[in-house]
């Protein structure tokens, strides 16, 4: 459970980043557009889920737990650009918003 | 560097600096990878590998557990100094319980060793068998050489990977803007989006892994400072080291051991002709403390020193750690055996800054804190290291194909690396899959069993080099992915054939170890499946002169 919510945040936040980039922009929505609040928000939601790591493993454990579900929250987010760009739009809220769910209940 | 003359820039002799450190090391650096990835699991490997123990079903009841297997000691080795117990976990189905007798000899010589079952005490005879632990030996010390000359080669080559690791991040170009970048079905192009993707993304793990490696690998590969510091007095250094003043740890052990006897002796006067406890039934209320004493931990670990004789101690040691910075320090209780009240509390030791520092790495790298979450997340972390030194090989045959159809031939030195990839790469995974299926065949009463197991491993994967050299690069690559996938797929069938637990056994049971390992193989069946797949669908259109198969290694 501790661990999908911090998989489920840094995949949220991995997005989020991935589509302040203007490739990934142009893939997912045609176009390319300023975002800079989208940068700031993904990496700013990096740094929140490694609040849930850190109290679930405790310091030292929640740091490197922490970057391995960042590893593979990014290459999840990487295979995705690659063969599915478009939902994005919707995995990327949904996965946050469970994420956000089971970190309030647990 | 460069033929012509030229000037050259950072980029490119570090391009250079990473092709050919890659290159030169990459084969080494991958059966370290491959075999260190597999010691993730050392646990559930060795207990595959004994399918004997498969049978050691423990209770829910731990303090029941306990008790029977202080009854199986009390049948085994009444005379023994100390018992070790170690509890069954989710890796572990059986009590290993070891024990040394009155006179004997020092260090590990004098330990003697059996599994018992959890639910019944007795004594299980396993096969002998190496087990994982041999791949997680080969992976730091190889094999067939004497230790320290192993640690050196690995050693060397752990450096290079950290050079290899530097001179990647400067040559990759557009580490930024390339980061969620893979595009498939080009190529070069792939194999190098693949190379990166699996480097950069991983790069936290690969510099934790590295650099926590070479700190293991420190006072072999560097043992001069320590030397000098210490004049020679290696042991003097390794205490000082784990936070022990020298001479305190004989100290605290005479107190333990001698001072305890005598104390004992005193204070009970006449007792010595008392009965013995009955230490299967004094286990009981002291199972329950040490469960309110850390709701979050089991009972790991129970030593009992001098069992049958006044004065007998009971330590239990919580299963697992909270910190990375004790390094697997861990909670205990002593208990007075006769009256089972808590005669210690032994603190958890305070590392100093530098020893803390060092532990966080050692014991990240080793993964030996960690819970299944964290543990399967080191272990695909390890999967993806792989993954970047095999694309990174390939992609230097794939690289130099261009020159190849423009010379019309193979130079020798492409196809000397081409044949080392596959007979490495797909000849690794054969071995090891061999190394699992001889385990099991082989017969249980033969002469030098264990070695014999190492041998298969070995002309497994020579004759997987031999095959590579005699077929054509791409035959030799799809027919190795097919080998791989029938062996693994097998073994979880050829598990219940041969004495063990099988998935439908072992997954009612919730044998957790067993468990995994079937499903790590049937993992590692698809993974080269689909690798075979792509081989084999490219195949079919008109045959290319580009060997460039295996195009997303990436898991």
């Amino acid at each position: 459970m501790k661990a999908l919510i911090v998989l489920a945040l840094s995949y949220a936040a991995m997005a989020a980043v991935s589509l302040s980039m203007a490739r990934h922009q142009e893939q997912v929505y045609g176009k390319a557009f300023p975002a800079m609040a989208l940068r700031l928000g993904g990496w700013a939601l990096l740094a929140v889920a490694l609040v849930p790591a850190i109290a679930a493993w405790g310091t030292s454990v929640g740091i490197l737990a922490w970057l391995g579900f960042l590893t593979f929250a990014a290459l999840a987010i990487g295979l995705q650009m690659t063969y599915a760009p478009q939902p994005v739009r919707w995995t990327a809220p949904a996965v946050a918003l469970l994420g956000a769910v089971g970190w309030v209940l647990a | 560097m460069r033929p012509d003359g030229k000037p050259e820039g950072i980029r490119q002799s570090m391009s250079w600096l990473h092709t050919w450190t890659g290159i030169v090391l990459g084969w080494l650096l991958y059966a370290v990878f491959f075999t260190g990835t597999l010691s993730y699991f050392l646990d559930e490997v060795n207990l595959w590998m004994k399918p004997e123990l498969h049978a050691s079903v423990p209770g829910a009841d731990a303090a029941q557990t306990a008790a029977v297997a202080l009854a199986g000691m009390q049948k085994l080795a009444p005379a023994a100094n100390t018992w070790t117990l170690e509890m069954p976990n989710e890796r572990q189905t059986t009590v290993s319980a070891s024990w040394r007798d009155r006179n004997a000899a020092a260090g590990r010589a004098g330990t003697k060793r059996a599994e018992l079952d959890a639910a019944t005490g007795e004594k299980i005879e396993a096969r002998e068998t190496r087990g994982g632990n041999f791949l997680y030996r080969f992976h730091f010390e190889l094999h067939a050489m004497d230790r320290a000359t192993g640690r050196w080669i690995v050693g060397i080559a752990t450096m290079f990977m950290f050079v290899a690791i530097i001179s990647g991040v400067i040559t990759h170009k557009k580490i930024f803007t390339d980061f969620f970048t893979f595009r498939p079905k080009k190529g070069q192009r792939s194999w190098l989006d693949a190379h990166n993707a699996t480097a950069v993304l991983a790069l936290p793990f690969h510099i934790m892994i590295t650099f926590s490696g070479l700190l293991l690998l420190m006072a072999m590969l560097m043992p001069w400072g320590a030397e000098i510091a210490y004049d020679g007095d290696r042991q003097a250094y390794n205490m000082e080291r784990r936070g022990m003043v020298a001479g305190a740890q004989q100290q605290r052990e005479g107190e333990g051991k001698e001072g305890r006897e005598g104390r004992g002796g005193r204070s009970r006067g006449g007792a010595a002709d008392a009965a013995p406890v009955d230490l299967a039934a004094a286990i009981g209320p002291m199972m329950a403390q040490a469960r309110n004493a850390w709701p979050e931990h089991a009972v790991g670990r129970i030593t009992v020193n001098r069992p049958n004789k006044p004065g007998a101690t009971v330590e239990l040691r919580a299963h697992g750690s909270d910190s990375l910075t004790t390094r697997g320090a861990s909670e205990r209780l002593v208990f007075d055996a006769a009256t089972g009240k808590i005669k210690e509390r032994p603190p958890l030791p305070t590392p100093s800054a530098a020893s803390a520092v060092g532990n966080v790495f050692a014991s990240a790298h080793m993964g030996r804190f960690a819970g299944p979450a964290v543990r399967w997340l080191l272990f695909l972390s390890g999967v993806v290291g792989t993954a970047m030194v095999a694309t990174g090989l390939v992609l230097w045959v794939v690289k130099r194909a261009p020159e190849r159809r423009k010379l019309g031939r193979t130079p020798f030195g492409h196809r000397v690396v081409e044949v080392t990839n596959i007979g490495v790469i797909t000849g690794l995974a054969l071995a090891t899959g061999a190394y699992f299926w001889l385990n099991r065949l082989l017969p249980v009463e033969m002469a030098e069993r264990a070695a014999w197991e190492i041998n298969g491993f070995f002309l497994a994967w020579l004759a997987a080099l031999v095959h590579a050299a005699l077929r054509p690069a791409r035959s030799a690559w799809k027919e190795q992915c097919i080998a791989i996938v029938v062996l693994f797929v097998l073994l979880p069938i050829v598990n219940p054939v041969t004495g063990g637990h099988g998935l439908f056994t072992s997954i009612p049971l919730g044998q957790a170890g067993i468990v995994g390992f079937d499903f790590a193989m049937l993992a590692i069946a698809a993974l080269f499946g689909w690798i075979a797949r792509h081989l084999v669908r490219k195949d079919r259109p008109v045959a290319q002169v580009v060997p460039a198969p295996l195009k997303e290694v990436t898991p």
